[in-house]
């Protein structure tokens, strides 16, 4: 698969992951718990893509996650590129491509996604409409859950997106 | 300059897609007042983006809830309905309620009206209307409940019979369209005095015995005059709706529509003592 075609796909994978995830949430729970289905697909990008066609990617799927969520712009965009870099980063030490290293990674990933904007919101909004921090607990069990559902995802984007050849992998290539 | 560039163009690019969306975001989450002209113009470049984005986005997730992602709106939908038939039926019963709520609260009304007389409340059981034979009306109420015959049976807007057969806990009463009733009224408007007999159907009765001389126009209310011994006086028996006046001869003719609709009657009330004389029928205060 051609490279550009990586990108256009992974946003409507992204977008029917978070499809999915709402419903699932709403039918399972309740909203009692959210799931952020489409956080494997930029951990996916940052494992199996070129660093510009992976940022792209990811900053895509980041953008349709701040239109999903509702919250301020950027955010989300801003963060997957973080998680972007962060994976390519820290993927190194132990085999990402299994399916338990991928749902380890999409959880962590998760939680650092969660974290971050939670940081981040606190840090630009009055501390009276700031978001506390009782809400990892919920980033925690959203990350969890998520790291369950990612070795489904990833069989999934492996066979649909193709993963791209690495001769080095490492942060930049 | 451009070896460079190309050297280093993924850490540009990354660096460019992280460091933009974070100036996004930081442009929108500052306090207007607060905003440069960088952030007005970063915020007055995206803002368009961002509609679009969010057209898309909610637009599949739209339709992903609505039109694809459908599991359990089927049973939801059967649920719904059953719940609908079951409202539909407490409404039903509801508004029976209310109308016999409405016809009881009318009754009591007319009860009380008339403190003269005194009533014993009763409930249609059953209806004999058969042109054939008598025009019958059954009634849970019979001689245990002080019930006797001959005695008037009224409702809340009028004259409907008088006690035929008497049981133990049930009476007949012959309604006011049989044949053989004939209950002495007279017109609310003139006194002229007549009798309103039945043609043996539900229905239009006819005034008989009203002089020729007598007036009479159509529209007049007519109630019982207390002359026939068994009704008291004053109880409204129908209106006048037809007068037939011919060339000669001592009366004249008219049909009568009854003040109550005897296909709808579901209560009544056993008009079982009347204590003030003026009230009674003329025959029985006349009675030693």
């Amino acid at each position: 698969m051609r490279g550009w075609m990586r990108i256009p796909l992974a946003s409507v994978a992204a977008l029917l992951l978070v499809a999915i995830g709402a419903t699932a949430t709403r039918q399972l729970t309740g909203g009692a718990v959210s799931l952020a289905l489409a956080v494997p697909v930029v951990v996916w990008l940052a494992l199996e893509t070129p660093a510009i066609e992976g940022a792209i990617g990811a900053a895509l799927v980041g953008t349709l996650l701040d239109a999903a969520a509702g919250g301020p712009s950027g955010l989300l965009t801003f963060l997957s590129i973080v998680v972007f870099v962060g994976v390519r980063a820290g993927a190194g030490p132990f085999d990402a491509r299994t399916p338990l290293g991928f749902g380890l990674l999409s959880g962590v990933a998760t939680f650092a996604m969660g974290l971050g904007a939670v940081v981040l919101l606190r840090y630009v909004t009055p501390s009276t409409a700031a978001p506390g921090w009782s809400l990892l607990g919920r980033v925690l069990v959203e990350a969890a859950l998520t790291g369950l559902a990612a070795p489904p995802i990833r069989w999934v984007l492996d066979r649909v997106l193709v993963p791209a050849h690495r001769d080095h992998p490492g942060v930049l290539r | 300059m451009f070896a460079l560039l190309r050297r280093y163009r993924e850490v540009i690019v990354v660096a460019v897609l992280a460091v933009v969306p974070l100036g996004i975001f930081l442009a929108h989450a500052r306090h207007p007042g607060d905003r440069t002209a960088m952030d007005r113009f970063v915020l007055a470049v995206t803002s368009p983006i961002e509609k679009g984005v969010d057209w898309a986005v909610t637009g599949v997730l739209t339709g992903w809830q609505h039109y694809v992602w459908l599991r359990g709106v089927e049973s939801h939908a059967r649920e719904l309905s059953r719940t609908v038939n079951e409202l539909r039926a407490e409404n039903t019963e509801m508004a029976q309620l209310r109308a016999e709520n409405e016809r009881l609260e009318r009754l009591l009304a007319f009860a009380r009206s008339r403190p003269e007389h005194r009533a014993v409340g009763a409930r249609i059981v059953g209806t004999r209307l058969d042109p054939k034979g008598l025009q019958l009306v059954t009634i849970d109420r019979g001689a245990d409940d002080g019930v006797r015959r001959m005695m008037p049976v009224v409702t809340a807007g009028g004259v409907l019979g008088r006690i035929h057969t008497l049981g133990t806990r049930s009476a007949d009463v012959l309604i006011l369209s049989d044949r053989n009733s004939s209950i002495a009224v007279r017109v609310e408007r003139s006194r002229a005095r007549a009798n309103v007999r039945g043609e043996g159907a539900p229905g239009p009765c006819r005034l008989e015995y009203a002089l020729r001389s007598d007036d009479l126009i159509e529209g007049d209310e007519l109630v019982t005059s207390g002359t026939d011994g068994v009704f008291p006086r004053g109880l409204p028996v129908g209106q006048v709706t037809r007068v037939k006046r011919g060339g000669h001869g001592l009366y004249q003719a008219a049909e009568v529509l009854p003040a109550v609709d005897v296909t709808r009657v579901e209560e009544v009330a056993v008009l079982v003592a009347t204590d003030s004389p003026e009230a009674q029928p003329a025959a029985r205060a006349l009675d030693p």
